[in-house]
């Protein structure tokens, strides 16, 4: 049997924050894993503890206990500096709202986690011309300012630049929130191709329809994890007498 | 624009200020260094510590003779003030100076000779009652500074002179010093009823001669003849006679226009300051509206180093091109200046100039302006939080 190549090995998270109103546990011990070319998806609605999953599993935040091995590497103990390595060389994010900066280019967007990472500027163009093929843009929008194009082509470069790093993971956060189901339909195929292609691929929504393009999903709720659709993960809940 | 327009200012008026003082100084040194290298100014001092001496001819010979050091002494004094007149004209207080033979050829790019001749030692031997004017004189009793004149009369005081030479008018500090007359000194010295003696004498050295030695070696002999009477004290004679080099004189200059560019510089830098204080406030409100685009940086692998130095390097970049153009203005102004000074005081020609350093000055005036005042701003922009930056509307 062949062995699992495990990209996310989420043990036991905790995330506690404090505030002068008190503190929020806002993840009560969440584990999973994820394998190298996984579509993974997790659900939950607003305050769930979704966002604050997906800041840990980018490795924008560390966790208050538990562990987190990406790529083998427990990366929840890193310095902000070595998290901040991470993130330029193994993950790749995709936001609800794009997030391109607005008097820079198409291409220049693409380019810039690679100014981060070191890259010779000499590489930079040729690196992101192929993650914007990958994305399933063309030329012709290569030279454009980003708030010329569309809301599906926005979306597709800032998937682009989550992929010129050729990172372990992809994090999504509602990446169709911002789009109408066409143009949304397009850009979730778009990630089942680089699924095919062997990236791992972590969406985040509150989306039913959205979260059942995936291989598998997870359902959190309250700062739990329940694996399954949203059925199953009520079942769970129920079960457990939450 | 605005907001770089107080480091405009700030370099503007930097170097408006001393790029005027170095065309100035380099002006005045020219007109104090030129073919000045080997002479030694010497004069009696007056400075109450010891009866005066007066330095006398036979002073004069005497170190041409024992100090091979000196090539040439002679003296140039004002007298007094007089009228001099010609049948048709008059000049009122017109300076009377009296001239060793010799002592305006040597300075001949001050006293340059316009026609005629200048003094020679037949002159003086003989009391001879000639006269040299200078252009200004020329100017007030002929109406032009190039008359033909030489062999009329002007009458100096009651006294007749035959002018033998005109020479230009001499400028001190870069300015013309009035209507002059020359005559040998023996003839006035016998004209007045006065010892043959002056208070300030024009050493020469030889090529070769180190002006400092014999600098040193005249005052010796002078005190040396000029003992304190009554007095066995020989460092109260050493008092009696001052001294002063062409490179005495030209540090002088250095002091006082050094002086004065600090201050001026000092002043002008305040306007620099208000101009960093809106440099900040303008970073300030920068990192405020690129809280986003901060976190997206973040979130692709930015430390807060690169932040750091990337709000840094902008506004350094911005404070440059304030100093750029401020050096653009900053000489535009001065050469304006010096124009509209040069038309009010046409003797006072001088051209501003920009030295490297001024422009060194000014590049690294504005980068620090850059570092200083944009460090803070930079610095909360390295320090906010990925996600809630990421967050922000």
């Amino acid at each position: 049997m062949a062995e699992k190549d495990i990209v996310i090995d989420v043990r036991d998270l905790h995330r506690i924050f404090e505030t002068q109103a008190g503190s929020t546990h806002a993840l009560r011990g969440v584990s999973f894993q994820s394998e190298r070319g996984e579509f993974v998806a997790i659900m939950g609605p607003s305050g769930s503890g979704k966002s604050t999953l997906m800041n840990l599993l980018g490795c924008l935040d560390t966790p208050t206990y538990g562990q987190y091995f990406l790529e083998g590497v427990d990366v929840s103990v890193y310095t902000d500096d070595e998290l901040a390595d991470v993130r330029a060389h193994r993950i790749g994010f995709v936001f609800q709202s794009f997030n391109l900066l607005p008097r820079t280019t198409v291409l220049r967007n693409v380019m810039l986690p690679l100014i981060y990472s070191k890259v010779s500027s000499t590489e930079r163009e040729e690196r992101a011309v192929k993650a914007l093929f990958r994305a399933g843009l063309n030329e012709e929008v290569f030279d454009k300012k980003s708030n010329e194009i569309s809301g599906g082509q926005m979306q597709r470069v800032a998937i682009a630049r989550a992929l010129v790093n050729n990172p372990a993971i992809i994090l999504a956060d509602e990446p169709t929130g911002n789009l109408d189901s066409k143009t949304g339909e397009h850009v979730l195929n778009t990630f089942k191709e680089l699924r095919d292609q062997g990236s791992t691929i972590v969406l985040i929504t509150h989306d039913y329809s959205v979260s059942q393009h995936a291989d598998r999903a997870y359902q959190i709720r309250d700062g739990l994890l329940y694996e399954g659709a949203q059925e199953d993960a009520i079942r769970q809940a129920l079960e457990r007498g939450v | 624009m605005l907001t770089i327009l107080g480091i405009v200012i700030g370099i503007a008026a930097v170097v408006t200020l001393t790029s005027l003082i170095a065309g100035m100084r380099q002006q005045l040194l020219s007109t104090v260094g030129a073919d000045q290298a080997r002479l030694i100014q010497v004069f009696v001092s007056f400075s109450g510590e010891s009866e005066p001496a007066f330095i006398t001819t036979s002073d004069r010979e005497y170190l041409e003779k024992e100090i091979p050091g000196v090539a040439y002494t002679g003296s140039l004094t004002q007298f007094f003030s007089a009228s001099v007149s010609t049948a048709r004209e008059k000049a009122e207080n017109t300076s009377v100076s009296l001239a060793t033979p010799g002592v305006l050829q040597a300075n001949k790019k001050s006293y340059e000779l316009k026609s005629g001749r200048y003094f020679m030692q037949s002159d003086a031997e003989n009391y001879r009652q000639v006269a040299i004017i200078d252009t200004g004189l020329a100017k007030e009793l002929y109406n032009t500074e190039d008359p033909d004149v030489i062999g009329q009369t002007i009458t100096i005081d009651s006294d007749k002179y035959s002018i033998i030479g005109v020479v230009s008018s001499p400028q001190t500090f870069g300015m013309s010093a009035g209507s002059n007359v020359y005559i040998p000194d023996a003839t006035g010295f016998r004209r007045y009823g006065m010892a043959e003696e002056t208070y300030a004498m024009m050493v020469y050295t030889t090529p070769e001669a180190d002006v400092d030695e014999v600098k040193t070696e005249v005052l010796a002999a002078l005190h040396k003849r000029h003992p304190v009477p009554n007095s066995q004290d020989s460092e109260k004679s050493f008092s009696r006679f001052e001294a002063m080099t062409s490179k005495d004189m030209i540090a002088i200059v250095e002091n006082i226009t050094g002086v004065f560019t600090a201050i001026l510089g000092s002043v002008a830098s305040i306007s620099l300051i208000v101009g960093g204080i809106g440099i900040m406030n303008m970073m300030l409100t920068n990192v405020s509206e690129r809280i986003r685009e901060i976190g997206l940086r973040k979130s692709v692998g930015a430390h807060a180093s690169d932040i750091t130095n990337q709000f840094l390097g902008e506004s350094i970049v911005l404070c440059l091109i304030g100093g750029v153009i401020g050096l653009i203005i900053g000489y535009g102004a001065a050469l304006g200046i010096a124009a509209i000074v040069s038309v009010v005081q046409p003797d006072m020609q001088f051209a501003p100039i920009v030295t490297p350093s001024i422009v060194a000055i000014a590049f690294g005036v504005s980068t620090l302006i850059g570092v200083i005042f944009g460090w803070g701003p930079a610095h909360k922009a390295a320090k906010l939080d990925p996600v809630e930056s990421l967050r922000h509307q």
